[in-house]
């Protein structure tokens, strides 16, 4: 796929005008997806897709046209023609840009994480046969995700990636349920089959009436599939400069008033990861780690290259979007045996759910608890809960109220398929937090 | 359509039932912000999906290589999966679920997008960015437009052969004002619209501008909303989501099956509550309809190629229907409609919302907020969230208005609500007349594995609902 994105970059290239610049960008995937209920499969899906991208500027003015492409050379060049032709008469009255970045040559890179996935058929069969015992309601991905980025300039940057993730609920007959996941590039069955033992040991745990609690505030472990859930939020117009000079970011009194969040908390744009590429949609390449807040001082913010136009910053070759791409909060000194101990009577919370900001400005952010999560009392599960909502800030629980951070982190890769397998994921650790609140 | 029956014509004996959906949809995206041209791009998605029936399950296989070669590849990788996974099915369906409609379907325009140019288009939101600012305490102007063109067309081995075309616009403004370090937003409301660039008139628009822009202004002088149980009246632009999530969702069949369960979540309703359950007060009036011009998911055909037509999900306050598409009928025996519909040519159908909404009631605005002794209105959602079966949820609004003793009073900042679904809808007790319908939609409803982003519309009366959590910001 490299070859031929060189192949048709170049064309597209040779089109070009000495005045105009042009950047194309591919991004490209083969994948399939099995939808399963009831340990059954209930939908199966076959993606060829492949989308280029051309970005042209000329005159202080861009434009940029994306479109689908067939893989066959002769018919995209056709296709490059007509969009080449659209897109040049179409900026005839276009107004020049305001805050204009002339594409550069940022280097180049080829990236490529290519293993041997197993055939998607077997697959879906061993995983129908493992957990016919169980209800099994989820979604196995497999396949190869690409993404390239050439420019007029000599700018030229390839990654690909291949992959497979089985993400999972398990839900027992009073419907309780567990969340599992397991993916990577080789698909081992013996450690399948640990995650999903493990799975069902958990739903037993689920099997007694639920505890219900009043609403209120109580000390809480949030495992770190549920900081990975409010680490997503957050990321969510937090991490930006520019939304900071707009009015919306949370982080306001952080960068003006000097405030800060726990000494606990460390954050970092850590691309050590490799889920994703480093470069961003202009082939910009971030540093490898880039601190976000450290030891709860505001450090760094993300600035994309506009952004430092429009403001007069320094661009940290951020994406368009400002927001972490590799995030990963660092551990603490909490071990695992002793979580339930330190925790003594309060919630013991896997999984988040629906997270959004209910008041951005003020940087609160409202939930839910969904999947395994306990009562404890004393350092003992006693019963699962029924399930409740938490609205509180960031300031209360990444500041003041968090006490301790576990010395394990786990990587969540970002299983979103909204258009195309998104890339990239987090690394968090759990957290023991204070007076965690909730309020329905 | 004639290469493609000629593909189908081979496929056919090597399968139950094949289908061939053709699917191109072209977005132009123009933005502008304060008083300057922002960025201005186009996207073009363009693929086919082949389904193929095999052994009682269908199987998919989408393709951007449209060459005969690439579609015939397709097919196999399909029927191929069928074959070789069919002691692993779910379904077992025959191809009485895929009818054999013939027809087509057009977004009713006046104004066609070709008659503007992008750049005068950008001009004109330009001119929006200019109207909402204000005063020089606006911090921050923006004006986005969206312009969609959808073209399907579906042709089957039992005769299907239908063509549908959309014309959606889409659009949002805001305004950011600022003060001592107090930062408020008003915008206008994300809002598509299945109509030509008539729905870009620039005479309202300014004025809305100029309303929203002089609002977040007003909104750095407001009180805190109070924290309280109190009547709530909900204006359309926040209405919209409350159905959206509190009824459309639950209601969705393939929910109640479980499909969802690992990703959106089950439901509180279960499959025995058709027919009889009191969803809400007798007021409250539900339909599923397709055909209510210009409202976002307007039809005449489903993605499994089903006719369309407008149907009560709950009547005077008793569920009757889900929203479950020709397959969800057939697995539960629940009486469904016609919504299976996929977001683009590389993902299968599933149970979607389409157009739910509320059927206007007789209350006039000014008879409502007069038969109020302590109460709030509440315009434009800005925050959402629900649990995974529909029921504990939280909303916060832009902007709101207290009342007191029958009157309108004062501005509020920072509004916000909560409550659960089960007991929220026995609350409606006023249901806003015609003048107060409204017809508003959303591009973007995430379900499904893997995930889809939709299109859904809902238009709605204004509505009173008695004893709500009502509360302020941090
Ligand atoms: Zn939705």
């Amino acid at each position: 796929m490299e070859n031929y994105f060189n192949q048709i970059s170049q064309y597209i290239l040779s089109k070009k005008q000495t005045e105009e610049e042009v950047t194309v960008t591919l991004s490209g995937e083969k994948t399939q997806f099995v939808r399963f209920n009831k340990s059954k499969v209930r939908q199966s899906t076959d993606v060829n897709q492949l989308n280029l991208s051309i970005a042209i500027q000329k005159d202080e003015k861009e434009y940029s046209f994306d479109f689908s492409i067939t893989g066959i050379l002769d018919n995209d060049q056709s296709k490059v023609d007509d969009i080449y032709e659209t897109c040049r008469s179409r900026m005839l009255d276009m107004a020049k840009a305001t805050f204009f970045v002339p594409f550069k040559n940022n280097g180049s890179s080829s990236v490529s994480n290519i293993g041997e996935l197993i055939e998607i058929t077997e697959l879906t069969n061993i995983l129908c046969d493992e957990t016919a015992h169980v209800d099994l309601a989820g979604i196995l991905t497999s396949g190869i995700s690409y993404r390239g980025n050439i420019n007029s300039l000599g700018q030229s940057h390839w990654f690909e990636s291949a992959s497979f993730c089985v993400d999972y609920s398990l839900y027992s007959a009073k419907e309780k349920a567990v969340k599992g996941s397991y993916g990577g590039s080789t698909f081992e069955l013996g450690a399948f089959k640990a995650i999903l033992d493990e799975s069902i040991r958990n739903l037993k745990h689920m099997e007694k009436d639920n505890k219900v609690l009043t609403p209120g505030k109580y000390r809480c472990y949030l495992a770190p599939a549920a900081i990975n859930e409010i680490l997503d939020t957050f990321c969510w117009g937090g991490t930006s400069q520019g939304a900071l000079k707009q009015g919306s970011s949370p982080l306001l009194p952080y960068e003006n008033e000097g405030k800060r969040l726990s000494p606990h908390f460390t954050l970092n744009e850590d691309f050590s990861l490799g889920l994703t590429s480093q470069f961003n949609e202009d082939g910009e390449v971030f540093t490898k780690k880039l601190p976000i807040f450290k030891n709860g001082q505001l450090e760094n913010l993300l600035v994309s290259s506009r952004t430092a136009k429009e403001y007069g910053y320094k661009s940290n070759a951020a994406g368009a979007e400002e927001s972490l791409r590799s995030p990963v909060i660092e551990t603490g000194d909490l071990c695992r045996e002793d979580i339930l101990k330190q925790l003594g009577t309060g919630l013991y919370i896997s999984n988040l759910h629906y997270l959004n900001w209910s008041d951005q400005k003020q940087g609160r952010i409202t939930g839910m608890t969904r999947f395994a999560c306990f009562w404890v009392e004393n350092g003992e599960i006693i019963a699962p809960i029924k399930d409740l909502r938490f609205d509180d800030t960031i300031y209360q629980f990444w500041g003041e109220n968090l006490e301790q951070i576990t010395d394990f982190a786990e990587t969540e890769l970002d299983n979103h398929t909204y258009s195309e397998r998104t890339l990239g994921g987090t690394q968090c650790p759990g957290m023991l937090v204070k007076d965690f609140n909730f309020t329905l | 359509m004639e290469n493609y029956k000629k593909l189908l014509e081979k496929f056919s004996s090597a399968c139950d039932w094949a289908s061939i959906r053709e699917y191109k949809e072209v977005t132009d995206l123009v933005m502008a912000r304060n008083a300057k041209p922002d960025q201005i791009s186009t996207g073009e998605s363009h693929g086919v999906m082949v389904e193929v029936l095999y052994g009682g399950q269908i199987s998919y296989a989408g393709t951007c290589d449209l060459t005969n070669e690439g579609i015939q590849k397709a097919f196999d990788k399909a029927l191929t999966f069928a074959i070789k996974t069919k002691q692993n099915n779910l379904c077992n369906f025959d191809d009485s679920i895929r009818p054999a409609n013939q027809g087509d379907y057009q977004t009713k325009t006046q104004i066609p997008f070709e008659a503007v140019s992008l750049a005068q288009l950008q001009s004109n939101l330009v001119d929006i960015t200019k109207a909402l600012k204000v005063s020089d305490e606006i911090i921050e102007a923006s004006a986005w437009a969206m312009l969609t063109k959808t073209n399907i067309n579906y042709i089957s081995t039992n005769g299907a052969n239908w063509s549908q075309e959309f014309c959606i616009v889409s659009k949002d403004f805001s305004a950011t004002a600022s003060r001592d370090n107090e930062n408020q937003t008003r915008s206008y409301g994300m809002n598509g619209r299945q109509l030509g660039l008539e729905d870009i008139d620039m005479t309202l628009l300014l004025k809305e501008a100029k309303r929203v822009g002089s609002q977040a202004v007003e909104l750095l002088d407001a009180e805190e909303c109070p924290t309280d149980q109190l009547d709530l009246i909900m204006a359309p632009d926040q209405l919209y989501l409350q159905v959206h999530e509190s009824i459309g969702h639950p209601l969705e069949l393939d929910r109640i099956l479980g499909d969802e369960r690992n990703y959106a979540g089950w439901s509180f309703i279960g499959p025995d509550d058709f027919g009889k359950r009191q969803y809400g007060s007798d007021l409250l009036n539900v339909t599923f309809d397709p055909t209510l011009t210009s409202e976002m998911a307007s039809y005449v055909f489903d993605d499994n190629g089903v006719k369309a037509s407008k149907e009560y999900l709950i009547k005077d306050g008793v569920l009757l229907r889900g929203i479950g598409g020709i397959e969800s009928q057939t697995r539960s025996n629940i009486p469904g409609v016609s919504c299976a519909r996929s977001c683009d040519w590389n993902r299968p159908p599933m149970d979607r919302m389409g157009n739910i909404n509320i059927e206007p009631g007789d209350t006039s605005i000014e008879d409502m907020i007069k038969g109020v002794k302590k109460g709030i209105i509440m315009y434009t959602n800005r925050s959402w969230s629900i649990d995974d079966y529909r029921n504990k949820f939280q909303f916060g609004c832009e902007y709101a208005k207290l009342i007191e003793d029958g009157k309108i009073t004062k501005t509020l900042k920072n509004p916000n609500y909560r409550g659960v679904t089960d007991s929220f809808w026995m609350n409606l007790d006023k249901v806003g007349d015609k003048s107060t319908y409204e017809i508003w939609g959303s591009p973007y409803c995430g379900k499904g594995e893997p995930n889809q982003s939709i299109r859904v519309g809902h238009a709605i009366p204004t509505c009173l609902f008695k004893n709500i959590e009502v509360f302020g910001g941090a």
